[in-house]
């Protein structure tokens, strides 16, 4: 229960950004490379199944017609279920298709992918350990503390100020993960629309999955006001929206 | 440590200047970047805490003095609304709140933590990909993660824009990133991309000095 080592940390680039681990468990150090090594392994097979960048990738072989969606992968299948639950249920907020029609489902796959490479930790029994990829994460037990509050200490970006922290959040165990911002153009838009979506400077959502609060915060951040209380319908997740003004927003 | 604070308010005066001159231009990120005063001085701090039991969320201050009622789980269900406005001069903690709390967005006489023992020499960060070019960091920091001095060292040149942007943004990150090590965090939720990466490729650094 020894948990006062200081944790073993790797970072790994894959899908344009920075996969962070921190693994806490007092065990063998070879078996947590082990582990490490094959969560990274399974991000980087996933983003060549996946990536847009790639001409040889599944989703690109689609998009050009090389390749039809029933002959694709287990893993695309399965994505493609969950985008079609997500466009369903927030009536078109969500999107993994581009104004043309062609696949984009990069926004649904993050998450997914994160949470789903983090099922090698639980797996091979480790306990407290976190995986984030561009600050959205999955998130194991936290470590014992001594005397500090119990949780992961989760800041949120202030999404006004680059670089400054909003404010912060501890989470035991989950997921947290921020959609958002405006910056240099690039913009959330409403893909029923292909309008700008101004009302949330950034939405973040904690929930057991990341699969499912990395999705809900970008349909929320396009959906306005009404994203807070809609992520609220879903047991077990929680929101928290920072608006323009600064002002920050929970339900 | 006061002359070391002063002077970096100059330096930031003067880069957040001619910042402000490009901000029609430039969108959002030099439109953020020419308020980091505010945070400076303390003015507009996020909220201390909201309730939580009721939210399932406990919203910690950033300067993370300790909170009473902490445990807490992402997998928790929530009812009651607690709205926290921080620009209210009485935003006051909603529950839970140690009356210790300090301000969240603190000067940098209190953000700034102790000078560290031992500075190590200057590591590059791996470099980022962003949509408009690569981003890579260069810090100097301790064992426990404090970030003595960060330097961007590659960031997006591939048009016009990106120049013209980024010429004030880095500067203006890398004196953020010594006020905003705060390593008292585990992670970051939620940024954005040329900022994104710049944390990204700094994180990493600290990663591998706290490893």
């Amino acid at each position: 229960m020894s948990t006062s080592t200081l944790p073993i940390v790797r970072t790994h680039v894959v899908m344009g950004s920075v996969a962070s681990v921190h693994v806490h468990d007092d065990v063998d150090p070879a078996t947590i490379e082990t582990v490490v090594a094959a969560v990274f392994d399974e991000l980087d097979r996933l983003e060549s199944i996946f990536s847009t960048f790639r001409a040889d990738s599944e989703i690109s072989r689609i998009n050009s017609g090389r390749l039809h969606h029933l002959d694709a992968s287990r893993e695309v299948i399965d994505v493609m279920d969950a985008c079609v639950f997500m466009e369903s249920i927030t009536s078109g907020a969500f999107s993994c298709r581009r104004a043309d029609g062609s696949l984009d489902p990069a926004g649904f796959v993050k998450g997914w992918a994160v949470e789903r490479a983090s099922r090698f930790f639980v797996d091979a029994g480790l306990r407290h350990w976190y995986l984030s990829l561009g600050g959205d994460m999955q998130m194991g037990e936290a470590p014992e503390t001594d005397g500090e509050p119990h949780g992961w200490k989760v800041g949120i970006a202030d999404p006004n100020r680059p670089g400054a922290v909003a404010t912060g959040l501890l989470i035991a165990r989950g997921a947290v993960a921020t959609s958002g911002t405006a910056e240099r153009g690039r913009h959330i838009v409403d893909p029923r629309s292909g309008e700008t979506c101004d009302h949330w400077s950034s939405f973040t959502v904690c929930g057991p999955s990341l699969t499912w609060a990395d999705a809900y915060a970008t349909a929320a951040f396009v959906m306005g006001e009404s994203g807070l209380a809609w992520v609220h319908g879903f047991e077990g997740y929680t929101a928290l929206g920072i608006r323009p003004d600064g002002t920050i927003v929970t339900l | 440590m006061n002359n070391r604070n002063t002077k970096k308010h100059d330096t930031f005066a003067r880069r957040v200047v001619p910042a402000l001159t490009l901000v029609g231009a430039s969108g959002a990120l030099l439109a953020a970047l020419d308020r980091p005063s505010d945070g400076l001085d303390a003015a507009a701090g996020p909220p201390i805490a909201a309730d939580a039991t009721s939210t399932g969320i406990t919203v910690v201050p950033t300067t993370l003095a300790p909170v009473a009622d902490p445990t807490l789980d992402a997998t928790a269900t929530t009812v009651s609304p607690a709205v926290v406005d921080p620009t209210a001069a009485t935003a006051a903690p909603v529950t839970a709140a140690p009356a210790t709390a300090a301000p969240v967005t603190a000067a940098p006489d209190t953000t700034v933590p102790p000078a560290p023992a031992a500075c190590g020499g200057m590591i590059l960060g791996p470099t980022v990909s962003t949509k408009f070019g690569p981003v890579q960091v260069q810090a100097s920091v301790d064992g426990t993660g404090y970030v003595c001095s960060a330097q961007g060292v590659v960031w997006p040149t591939a048009d016009r824009k990106s120049v013209a942007i980024n010429n004030q943004a880095i500067p203006l990150l890398d004196q953020w990133a010594a006020y905003q090590h705060d390593a008292s965090f585990t992670s970051i939720s939620g940024a954005t991309y040329t900022s994104r990466a710049y944390k990204e490729s700094l994180q990493a650094i600290i990663d591998q000095a706290r490893a």
